[in-house]
């Protein structure tokens, strides 16, 4: 990642090396992960995303490793996706903001949109622990540690979220087939 | 922290081919190199803006906001504080009548009175009337 304009005083070449780093790293897999819990929505998880990594660059100097300052962030990004969530809803209920595909004309993304908006709709149907859990351990890919650790709970309640995750899912898109089966939404 | 990877508890069978396919479908596209140019650069922004605010602003919202809310909460505040009077107002007019409001109903009690010095004392023109209806 380059930066073209200029920070200004008081922010060190190190520091801006880190953070020119850690955003190249970690840009595509909070994007991805910020619209998967946010449920679809390009310009709400770039701006969510945005935001977190806002946070960590003023949180630079607080973290030595960043193994530390990677865990911190991803807290923070999912703790973002839920009150962009919460607000949503606040939103619908005043103002009727409709469908997340509908608000975003860029509405593109892999396979099937009708099944894209199927598993937005199984996905939102989960409480918000099941939702959190099901996404970062079986979506993106973190372990069932990892995962306890950013949503702050014990390994052993991410892994009964987990649980009654699939089984909610599995209800809701039993019909959803194997892609080399054919996809029927 | 680790992508993909293998560990005792994740879905088999239906369930792994289920996950597998929300994966694949559900996800945003790809950025392109300018989708992802103007990110970096509306990040740096964000940061800039940031930088610029000053720091006692959050402070001065904060304090803002809960002024407002005392400002809100006043009037029912008042009407808490003014009922409580006015109910006390009403129940002490509502104990036994005044002695003028007893004069009032029966002005003979005026004349009737064992306060006879108060009943001499009358205003001439009081104690006109009072002889011009009372028979005095």
């Amino acid at each position: 990642m380059a930066r073209d304009a200029g920070i200004g005083v008081g922010v060190s070449e190190d520091v801006e090396a880190r953070f020119v780093a850690f955003v190249g790293t970690h840009r595509d897999r909070a994007r991805r992960l910020a619209w998967r819990l946010i449920g679809g929505d390009e310009a709400a998880a770039e701006d969510v995303v945005q935001d977190a990594f806002v946070r960590a660059f003023e949180a630079l100097g607080r973290f030595r490793e960043e193994s530390t300052l990677e865990t911190w962030f991803y807290r923070i990004l999912v703790r973002q996706a839920h009150n962009h969530r919460r607000w949503r809803r606040v939103r619908e209920l005043w103002g009727g903001v409709g469908d997340a595909d509908a608000a975003d004309p860029r509405a593109r993304g892999p396979g099937d949109p009708a099944l894209r908006r199927r598993i937005a709709g199984a996905l939102d149907g989960l409480s918000r622990p099941q939702r959190e859990a099901f996404v970062l351990v079986h979506l993106e890919g973190f372990t069932t540690a990892e995962t306890a650790g950013l949503m702050g709970k014990p390994e052993g309640t991410v892994k009964s979220h987990l649980h009654r995750a699939l089984k909610g899912l599995r209800a809701q898109l039993a019909d959803v087939h194997d892609p080399g089966e054919g996809i029927s939404s | 922290m680790t992508e993909q990877r293998k560990s005792p508890g994740d879905p088999a069978g239906g369930d792994a081919r289920l996950v597998e396919t929300m994966r694949e479908h559900y996800a945003p596209p790809e950025m392109t190199p300018a989708e992802t140019a103007a990110f970096n650069a509306a990040l740096w922004k964000r940061i800039e803006r940031r930088r610029a605010r000053p720091g006692w602003l959050p402070t001065l919202v904060a304090a803002g906001a809960v002024a407002a809310a005392a400002w809100l909460a006043l009037p029912s505040v008042l009407e808490v504080i003014q009922g409580s009077g006015a109910h006390e107002t009403v129940v002490a007019e509502q104990a036994a009548p005044s002695d003028w409001e007893r004069d009032l109903a029966d002005p003979t009690r005026i004349v009737a009175s064992n306060d006879v010095e108060t009943a001499a004392e009358l205003p001439d023109d009081y104690a006109a009337i009072a002889s011009a209806f009372l028979g005095g």
